[in-house]
């Protein structure tokens, strides 16, 4: 009997261990969009500040988006004006667009979620993208507490206006970004931070969430209240890995279990191009992004431009491109990436080995004779500690000096770079993606705001920065970017490594899944599934 | 008996304290804090990291921090997760310790079974060829790493052949649920074959059991009352230091498998700095460890009367 017992507890645990998380209710297959993501740090879209987004898209619609093209399209507004001083937005929204609740979406839901991002007490990353707006740097640093303070106000139900401290010309870039999105003010007030739970949450986009298990797997159905373009796939159902996702996504999809990989592991990509099957269905796409090597600019023998130039004439960058992305990745010589108004690669430092050799020989240390022993610190991502190892060997053939490496996890890596930000060190490489295509993400929020903490200061550089964050005249202002442009690249505070490419893998019965914007998102509004 | 296992409870208290103060430690001095972001472009603004810090009681000083949440702890509140807002920790334990206790209770009784079988097997052959094929497999088994195990499952049983499903769960009476348990059981079976075939040639050659063959018992019933019951008691010290570490869970078994278990989350917490989440899923797996301990002296307390003399 009591063998009996305890064979039925043990079964019962066993099986109530299990719906805990079988999958949510089958849903027709043809119309399911599957894939792998990874667990999204945040589900409350003014939280969202990293790749996340790309889940957050499907859910929440920003006020308008710029195309790969550069074109503004209005999402949830009919239009954005900028009055004649330059300091006033006047946001007109759609009357027509719905919470997923079937509540329409108003002015005061926008002044109250820009407001909330700007709210230090729940530290959003996305403040950022809103200082410029008057009383907002203020209110955001817990100078003052009064959100009033903040010019951000609806007039009326659907009319938004914002001024801004400064004339802003990059603040419509910012106010299109995925990343400002409203949240419904009455469904936060009533359930505060559990407002994301599926069972409380309601969104504007395409999408609504439907069901979630935490770590382990993301449902959506169509809002039916959305008033854009309607989409033709009715669920996505996303499964969600950590560890090594691409490994995860390139096993699952050529087992047919999923439609969609967002990225291939390294050892594979090559197999995948040379399969003829892979490579038909292999999508290709160059990010607006850069991998560097960065010099702390503050002591020597990285303050002596010279030094900065011989290292960066002696990494052949081409075999680095090849031993990291079987050479899918480009080649970078130049900082700020094509497409970003400013950049002009023939700004790139010109020469070759043995011009570095004469200019390390110059700055006084010939054939690295006497250089400081150094240390070069990466992340442990899965491409940088072989980075870090190439540029070694690089160095050390090339120009007869020696670096150490040092690997640090992830977030060490990063809680260490930002304690930089007075005290020295040797070299980091380091990644910059565009957030939106202007070319301040670069020039102001990079290089002048120093968030990698290269400790860089050059005040001619600095003055065509400051004349071009408020200049009106379009021409003039990527005129003087392009100016900062060719000393940042003659300085070489930095040396540019690569340029990833987006490697995806799309079934051919996935129809018009394309990268979108400069952050790689994936619309599966558009998308169609034809079989 | 119940004083035996009233002393090993109250002796397991001061462990813990050791277990939960050495986390608290270490958490607090690996570099990088919970609001560092290692995928955002910018750093956080101080004021909106105080801010955070002021909500979860951050900011006060380390021993203010180390008794408060030892105070909560012992009520029962595990605290608030950094990672996931929406979560306690208590609900975190409750949503993911489960499956992995379901997984290593499947992989260890088939650890057991399996390893019970191969291990009479191996001892008990005649055939030279058979012995030392159990063996070979069995030191195949202890010497792979079970991330390989489990890679090698996967891309053999769901890639190539379609079986089961490259990734993710669907519970443990489903086709998901192969990969994971045979790569946990592997290494426990093969430990266990091997001790289990090691007690029963010494069992075997014992007076007792020379003393029963001669008596005209037969051979079945020599092998599982005499030779069985014997070997058997080192074999359940083995399997129980292995089942402290299958139950809660292989962080890379449940990765690479996908498999939403306890040992995946706490690797996830290590990496985010959730600090509630790991201390509290290191006390949870200390908790098992004295629990499966306990266990085994119970078992050891019934199987084996020389014990029972010990504790009186």
């Amino acid at each position: 009997m009591r063998k009996k017992v305890f064979l039925a507890s043990m079964l019962a645990a066993l099986s109530s261990a299990a719906p805990t998380f079988s999958t949510p209710a089958a849903a027709d297959e043809g119309q399911t969009f599957r894939m792998i993501v990874q667990e999204p740090r945040f589900m409350d879209p003014n939280l969202v500040d990293d790749g996340g987004v790309a889940i957050q898209t499907q859910l929440f619609e920003p006020l308008a988006k710029i195309q790969n093209d550069g074109t503004l399209v209005y999402l949830q507004a009919n239009s954005i004006e900028r009055s004649s001083d330059g300091l006033t937005w006047t946001v007109k929204l759609k009357p027509e667009n719905k919470w997923s609740n079937g509540e329409p979406v108003t002015a005061m839901d926008w002044e109250y979620s820009l407001k909330r991002i700007l709210d230090p007490s729940i530290a959003s990353g996305n403040a950022q993208f809103l200082t410029e707006i008057k009383g907002a740097k203020a209110y955001n640093s817990g100078e003052t507490k009064d959100a009033s303070a903040v010019h951000i106000k609806a007039v009326d139900d659907f009319t938004l206006v914002i001024e801004t401290e400064r004339v802003a010309p990059s603040f419509l870039a910012k106010l299109a970004l995925p990343y400002i999105t409203p949240v419904p003010q009455a469904v936060v007030a009533q359930w505060g931070e559990r407002w994301t739970l599926p069972e409380h949450i309601v969104s504007n986009g395409p999408y609504k969430l439907v069901a979630r298990v935490n770590d382990q797997s993301i449902e959506m159905n169509v809002n039916s209240f959305y008033a854009g373009k309607k989409p033709t796939i009715d669920t996505i159902r996303m499964t969600v890995a950590s560890g090594d996702i691409c490994e995860a996504q390139l096993r699952a999809y050529e087992a047919e279990e999923i439609d969609f990989a967002t990225c291939i592991p390294i050892q594979d990509i090559q197999r995948v191009r040379q399969d003829a099957t892979l490579a038909k269905e292999l999508i290709t796409n160059l990010d607006s992004g850069t991998w560097w090597v960065q010099y702390d600019n503050s002591h020597a023998p990285w303050d002596n431009k010279d030094v900065r130039h011989a290292l960066s004439l002696a990494i052949d960058r081409n075999a680095l491109s090849s031993v990291i992305s079987d050479g899918t990745a480009a080649v970078a010589n130049t900082i700020v990436p094509p497409g970003i108004p400013g950049a002009n690669e023939d700004d790139a430092i010109k020469g070759n080995v043995e011009t570095a050799r004469e200019l390390l020989a110059k700055a006084g240390y010939p054939n690295g004779a006497g250089f400081p022993p150094f240390t070069l610190t990466v992340r442990d991502s899965a491409s940088q500690p072989i980075v870090a190892q190439l540029l070694q060997q690089m160095w050390s053939e090339n120009l007869g000096i020696n670096a150490t490496i040092n690997v640090m996890e992830l977030k060490a890596f990063a809680a260490w770079v930002n304690a930089r930000k007075n005290a020295p060190y040797d070299m980091i490489t380091a990644l910059w993606v565009s957030d939106y295509a202007d070319p301040e993400n670069w020039y102001g929020d990079l290089i002048t705001d120093d968030y990698r903490n290269s400790h860089f200061r050059n005040e001619d550089f600095a003055s065509l920065i400051k004349q071009a964050k408020v200049a009106t005249d379009e021409t003039q202002r990527i005129e003087t970017y392009r100016q900062a442009n060719k000393i940042f690249e003659e300085q070489q505070p930095m040396s540019a490594l690569y340029r990833e490419t987006s490697l995806w893998l799309v079934k051919p019965y996935v129809k018009n899944l394309r990268p979108d914007t400069t952050l790689r998102l994936y619309p599966i509004r558009d998308t169609e599934i034809v079989r | 008996m119940f004083s035996f296992i009233l002393k090993r409870v109250l002796a397991s208290i001061p462990t813990l304290l050791v277990v939960y103060t050495v986390t608290f430690a270490i958490a607090h001095l690996t570099p990088g804090s919970p609001w560092d972001s290692a995928s955002a472009n910018r750093p956080m603004e101080p004021a909106a990291k105080a801010a955070l810090d002021a909500k979860y009681n951050l900011d006060a000083p380390l021993h203010i921090q180390y008794v408060g949440y030892l105070w909560g702890a012992v009520q029962g509140d595990l605290g608030p997760s950094f990672r996931d807002p929406t979560q306690s920790v208590t609900d975190i334990v409750k949503k993911f310790l489960p499956t992995s206790l379901a997984l290593g209770s499947m992989a260890i009784a088939l650890a057991i079974v399996m390893g019970l079988l191969l291990g009479v097997l191996a001892a008990l052959t005649r055939s030279r060829a058979l012995e030392t094929a159990i063996l070979f497999f069995c030191t195949f088994c202890v010497s792979l790493p079970t991330y390989i195990i489990t890679a090698v499952l996967i891309v053999t049983l769901g890639v190539g052949l379609g079986l089961v499903p490259t990734f993710g769960w669907k519970g443990l009476f489903s086709t998901s649920a192969i990969v994971p348990v045979v790569s946990l059981a592997l290494a426990p079976m093969a430990a266990i074959a091997r001790y289990c075939r090691n007690c029963v040639l010494e069992v075997m050659h014992k007076d007792f059991v020379r003393s029963a063959r001669a008596k005209g018992v037969k051979r079945g019933r020599i092998i599982a009352v005499h030779i069985l019951r014997n070997a058997i008691i080192p074999v359940v010290t083995v399997a129980g230091s292995y089942a402290s570490s299958v139950l809660v869970g292989s962080f890379f078994v449940e990765s690479i498998a996908g498999v939403p278990g306890f040992g995946r989350y706490f690797v996830l917490a290590v990496s985010a700095r959730d600090y509630p989440v790991i201390i509290a899923t290191t006390l949870v797996y200390a908790v098992i460890v004295v629990l499966c301990n306990l266990l085994v002296d119970i078992a050891h307390f019934i199987i084996d009367p020389r014990t029972r003399e010990d504790v009186r």
